[in-house]
């Protein structure tokens, strides 16, 4: 029998570091493989040496039983391979069809391009497949979904009989994710064979016909969905015993004033007048309270309110956030309160990358009077020393693997960067501390490490806002979540209540 | 009509045809710059490759007494230099601001150098015989280049790839075409127009190369495509308007308006405060290719 | 900075070979160079005169890129500065020394700075590209100024193209700099020049608001998060990129010629690019980067009666290259940090 997708003992090396090693892979032809595995366990990788973006050190492809050497992704396209990225290929400020364009058979340089005939091309593959596409629109004025479909079809365009799709459900909520997997189904029918690279273990279980699990480079596991379950593959991903159990919840009574109190809340962004319906919304001390929802969806303005409710204006209701009305506060007030924020991207929000680890342990605490000694003229200068030292214990204490406080914030793994982020965060003993997507793209040692630090926090009577699109995690340390969608908090769990569907159906809007 | 307003409406026209000259070497650069730009390298070299151009046409124009062989020699040398500037900013990725500084240093010390090996003078050279110079041709496939431009641009295969390559490279990338192919063929078709921009300068607009004779065009040509948003047809109206402000600015020397003398440096200094205003948005804004100068990553 | 040191050499090595094709040896010319720049007294007066100017634009462009901003337009603001320092001479010629001294360099620096903040206001509040900008804004200062010094303020006893002397107040009559240095055009501006790195250099390395600049600079949404005001950081930032463009004024105006020459600045602005460039933006390395483009200048003028083939505009041929090499090698740098990973 062959398989419509072999790799044989593939190794890539960057450096010294094994990305993929001895990675043997078959898929059958007309099923669902799905690929799983955590950050950096080189899934990705050997996708793309699949698709021909990058070339194996050692080991050969074999597509349809016929074996081949890619020198680019074009080649690989015409063995009919079809590939939708996890960040969409898409130029936003162009139409659907020119971004369909691309995909052309035709590679002539002066190529002749008569719209109107592409136009009933791109609209017969559509029908043919179910799809349906704005044409003309342009790239940005499309909804998510629309645009994977458009993804998707590009990936099919070439007459593709092979589609690979690299976490497509992480931007989808979970209605559109449900929307997705039928049409996968159905393409499956046609007789497309899929492979689908994702984390999230529950999908692969209900989606794939057959599971790889990647871990540390090397593949761990192989098997048939409809023989294993959620704990093995998890377990096979990880490489050790991981519990799904939700934290033990210790009752213990705090003052029972509310952190954050917002009554019937609703702001406006004095600048782009977007708003946000807040509503009733309480953390009290000794609570971690989740807050969940599809990416986007107004959890971002809602830190950013939290960070800078100078830009904002009630429409109507209060804001009270340490017993005080938080929307008379400006940013440097705010940092005078004992609050700290995780920022959901530590590259973007969190850190300079090019600086050292000395320079980011002060990104956002420079006013403090600890970091600083005073000159002549009242000058404020830093005192580079006594950073430097702290920012050596944290390194120390948190078992963060870093060469010293000088390396660069670059040069250290993800789950480093993040524990380095939480240290500096949980340096200055906060009250209330805002969690945005604490654990993305971080290995499992620094998932346990935060999540205790979470919870142990939260035993010492400080308030935590948990904002995360990882249901499980959700469920796990929450006391209560609350749901938001379409920048408005439209459901409100109590711990006794927590029900995935519930919050999947609340976070794609329904009610 | 009276013999006065014959004589002012032939005032006008020469006037219209002395602007549409002037605008000739813009427009060829503008579009060179169009090209660089449209794929994703931002184009400061545009000023060094048409003082090449103008230097190479007018020497070689001179020695052979033919214009069309210094136009096609120009059109040679502005590839010639493209490459050279290509591979510094395609192939080592330099900074592209930097390099294309660097770029108008490098030929403003060259062409003298050049100069005094050829003629033994850093000065102007030879004068190129009146008959064996352009009369009209460079305005006439300046304008027939707006229309090939145009048409390749939208109608085409290449045309669509390079408008990706400037508005998203990993879009066009990941579809199989490489980015970095669609500019080196657009770098080096910049070189050749803005060089041919210089050419007419040196064969159709004067008749010899004298030192720096481009005074500045390059950042014009610059400017009127900013101000053109980077379109082939409005970046040509743009270096239109600045060909009349430069016709202005001569026809004003010396004779004041309403008794008022109007200085030639505010009237050359125009196209940059137009330019400026364009790029602040208080006349129709601006936006440049999402992905211009970003090559780095 | 070695990485730079390199480039520079690689640069001018293969700057060097071009005289190769004017039939000349590379090496005689290297040695004109350096017997040019440093040969005399004098010879190193000149060479430390337009380090001085060099050091004030490499300083201008190396504090804006801090900041995330490209200054491209040092050029028009140390023109603006030196106008402004002219004319505020003028205005003025009874003021007693030191302080007719104090109002030029205020004037040249406030002309140096608002003409930066300018572009650093629309970038800031209308997205305009600052590189755009400030290239526009260099047409515009080098017509401002030529119509201001021609029409306005000219020299009424020369045909040059220049502006009327300013008055003996102006000039520091016994510069001990000058002295030591055979009445070249050096001055005490250099010693501001380099008080001013050596300013710039503790400003980033050890007060708060010069790590929030470089926060700013390098990652602008992170110093949003955190608290700094980004936009007031910037434009603080390009009024003192500017302000430091326009301290060429006392480099010239104040130290050397007392009036305004029309083409006095041999490019000091884009120049000061490469200084900032070999430096990699740390203030004191810029001292030494400083030093020897303008030893590169300096030695590059005498090549027109030293040789009969090469004339100076072979500094340009010089600086292009050492550009473009020094360019290279930090694309080499950043490479090497990235693979470090």
């Amino acid at each position: 029998m062959t398989y419509a997708v072999e790799l044989r003992n593939i190794a890539k090396f960057y450096g010294s570091h094994a990305a993929n090693e001895n990675v043997s892979l078959a898929v059958e032809t007309g099923h669902i493989h799905g690929i799983i595995g955590e950050n950096g366990a080189g899934k990705s990788t050997a996708v793309k040496i699949l698709f021909g973006l990058e070339k194996p050190d050692q080991g050969e492809i074999f597509i349809f039983g016929e074996k081949v050497h890619w020198n680019s992704s074009d080649e690989a396209m015409n063995k009919g391979l079809g590939m939708v990225h996890q960040h969409f290929m898409l130029c936003e400020n162009e139409s659907a069809l020119e971004n369909f364009l691309l995909m052309r058979e035709e590679r002539n340089f002066f190529g002749m391009i008569d719209r109107k005939k592409e136009l009933q091309k791109a609209e017969m593959l559509a029908k043919k497949f179910g799809f349906e596409i704005p044409w003309n629109e342009k790239v940005k004025n499309l909804s998510v979904g629309v645009q994977q479909r458009l993804e998707i079809l590009k990936a099919l365009s070439r007459n593709s009989k092979i589609l690979i799709l690299d976490e497509p459900t992480a931007v989808l909520t979970p209605q559109e994710i449900n929307e997705l997997f039928a049409q996968l189904r159905e393409l499956k029918k046609q007789g497309l064979t899929i492979l689908i690279i994702t984390h999230k273990l529950k999908e692969v279980l209900s989606l794939c016909d057959d599971i790889t699990v990647f871990q540390k480079g090397k593949i761990t596991g192989e098997f048939k969905s409809d023989k294993t379950n959620i704990k093995e593959l998890a377990e096979k991903m990880v490489g050790r015993e991981i519990s799904f159990e939700k934290r033990p919840l210790h009752k213990k009574n705090f003052s029972n004033a509310n952190k954050i109190e917002l009554s019937n809340l609703e702001i406006q962004n004095q600048k782009n007048k977007s708003t946000l319906k807040l509503k009733n919304f309480n953390v009290a001390s000794g609570e971690i309270v989740g807050l969940a929802g599809v990416e986007g969806n107004g959890q971002d303005l809602f830190i950013h309110f939290l960070n800078r409710p100078e830009n904002w204006s009630a429409v109507q209701g209060l804001a009270k956030i340490f017993g005080q009305n938080w929307l008379e506060k400006n940013i440097r007030e705010i940092q005078n309160f004992p609050i700290s924020f995780f920022p959901e991207d530590r590259l973007k929000w969190g850190a300079v990358s090019d600086f050292d680890l000395t320079k980011n342990f002060v990104l956002g605490y420079e006013n403090k009077n600890v970091f600083q000694k005073k000159s002549f003229l009242n000058i404020p200068l830093m005192d580079w020393n006594l950073v430097r030292q702290k920012t050596l214990d944290s390194i120390k204490t948190d078992h963060i693997d870093a060469q010293s406080p000088e390396s660069p914030f670059s040069s250290l793994s993800g789950g480093n960067q993040q524990k380095l982020v939480v240290a500096r965060e949980l340096f200055h003993n906060p009250q209330l501390i805002i969690a945005s997507q604490p654990t993305r793209g971080v290995d499992v040692g620094a998932i346990e490490l935060i999540h205790e630090k979470l919870i142990h926090l939260q035993e010492c009577g400080a308030s935590i806002l948990l904002i995360s699109s990882e249901m499980d995690e959700l469920i796990k340390l929450s006391d209560r979540i609350y749901v938001i969608s379409k920048n408005e908090i439209v459901d409100h769990l109590l711990r006794n209540e927590f029900d995935a569907s519930r919050i999947g159906a609340a976070m794609g809007g329904a009610r | 009509m009276n013999s006065e307003d014959i004589s002012n409406s032939a005032l006008i026209l020469s006037m219209i045809y002395a602007a549409f000259r002037l605008s000739t070497p813009l427009i060829f650069a503008g579009l060179g710059g169009f090209l660089s730009e449209r794929s994703g390298l931002v184009q400061i070299g545009l000023e060094g490759f048409m003082l090449i151009g103008a230097f190479a046409g007018a020497c070689i124009g001179y020695q052979f007494s033919s214009p069309w062989l210094g136009w096609f020699f120009a059109f040679a040398c502005g590839v010639f230099f493209a490459a050279i500037y290509a591979t510094f900013v395609i192939r080592l990725k330099t900074n592209q601001i930097i390099t294309g500084t660097a770029f108008n240093l490098l030929v403003a010390g060259v062409i003298p150098f050049l100069s005094k090996i050829l003629y033994n003078s850093t000065g102007a050279t030879p004068t190129i015989d009146l008959a064996f110079r352009f009369q009209y041709e460079p305005l006439v496939m300046a304008i027939l280049l707006i229309f090939i431009l145009q048409f390749w641009f939208q109608k085409t295969n290449s045309g669509l790839w390079v408008k990706m390559a400037g508005e998203n490279p990993k879009a066009l990338e990941s579809s199989g075409h490489s980015p970095n192919t669609i500019r080196w063929v657009c770098t080096l078709l910049c070189g050749g127009l803005a060089a041919l921009g210089g050419a007419s300068l040196s064969l159709y607009l004067s008749s010899s190369y004298s030192p720096m004779m481009t005074s500045g065009r390059g950042f014009m040509a610059l400017a009127a495509l900013i101000f053109g948003r980077w379109r082939p047809w409005s970046m040509a109206l743009a270096a239109l308007l600045f060909g009349l402000a430069d016709v202005l600015q001569v026809q004003l020397q010396g004779h004041p308006v309403m008794g008022i003398e109007i200085p030639v440096q505010l009237i050359q200094i125009l196209p940059a405060v137009i330019t400026i205003l364009a790029l602040s948005g208080l006349v129709g804004r601006s936006q440049a290719p999402a992905a211009l100068g970003n090559t780095e990553k | 900075m070695k990485n730079s040191l390199i480039g520079f050499f690689i640069g001018l090595a293969v700057a060097l070979s071009f005289t190769l094709f004017a039939g000349e040896n590379p090496i005689h010319i290297g040695w004109i160079l350096t017997k040019s720049a440093f040969g005399s007294p004098y010879d190193l007066g000149l060479t430390l005169y337009y380090t001085a100017g060099l050091i004030f634009t490499g300083l201008s462009v190396s504090v804006a890129f801090k900041a995330g901003l490209f200054n491209i337009g040092a050029e028009g603001q140390l023109l603006i500065g030196s106008l402004c320092a002219t004319v505020a001479g003028l205005l003025f010629p009874n003021l007693p020394f030191p302080i007719s001294v104090c109002v030029a360099t205020l004037a040249a620096i406030l002309g140096g700075g608002l003409w930066a903040l300018f572009p650093a206001w629309l970038k800031i509040y209308r997205g305009s590209h600052e590189v755009i900008v400030t290239m526009m804004m260099n047409l515009i200062a080098a017509g401002l100024t030529s119509w201001v010094i021609l029409k306005v303020i000219p020299n009424p006893d020369s045909q040059n193209p220049e502006s009327a002397l300013l008055s003996a107040n102006y000039i520091f009559t016994n510069d001990p700099i000058k002295k030591i240095l055979g009445d070249s055009p050096a001055s005490w501006a250099l010693v501001i020049a380099l008080l001013c790195s050596f300013l710039v250099w503790y400003f980033f390395e050890k007060t708060k608001w010069g790590y929030q600049v470089q926060v700013t600079g390098a990652n602008p949404f992170a110093a949003d998060r955190a608290g700094q005001p980004t936009k007031k950081l910037q434009l603080i930032s390009f009024f003192i990129s500017g302000a430091l463009a326009g301290g060429v004024a006392l480099v010239e105006i104040l130290g050397n010629s007392g009036q305004f020459k029309i083409g006095f600045s041999p490019d000091f602005g884009f120049i000061g690019i490469a200084v900032a460039l070999m430096a990699r933006n740390n203030p004191l390395g810029l001292v030494v980067s400083a030093f020897l483009m303008g030893a590169l200048h300096k030695g590059a003028s005498d090549l027109d009666f030293e040789t009969t083939t090469i004339t100076r505009d072979f500094s340009k041929i010089i600086q292009g290259t050492v550009i473009l090499f020094i360019s290279v090698q930090g694309y080499a740098w950043f490479k090497r940090k990235k693979g470090s990973k």
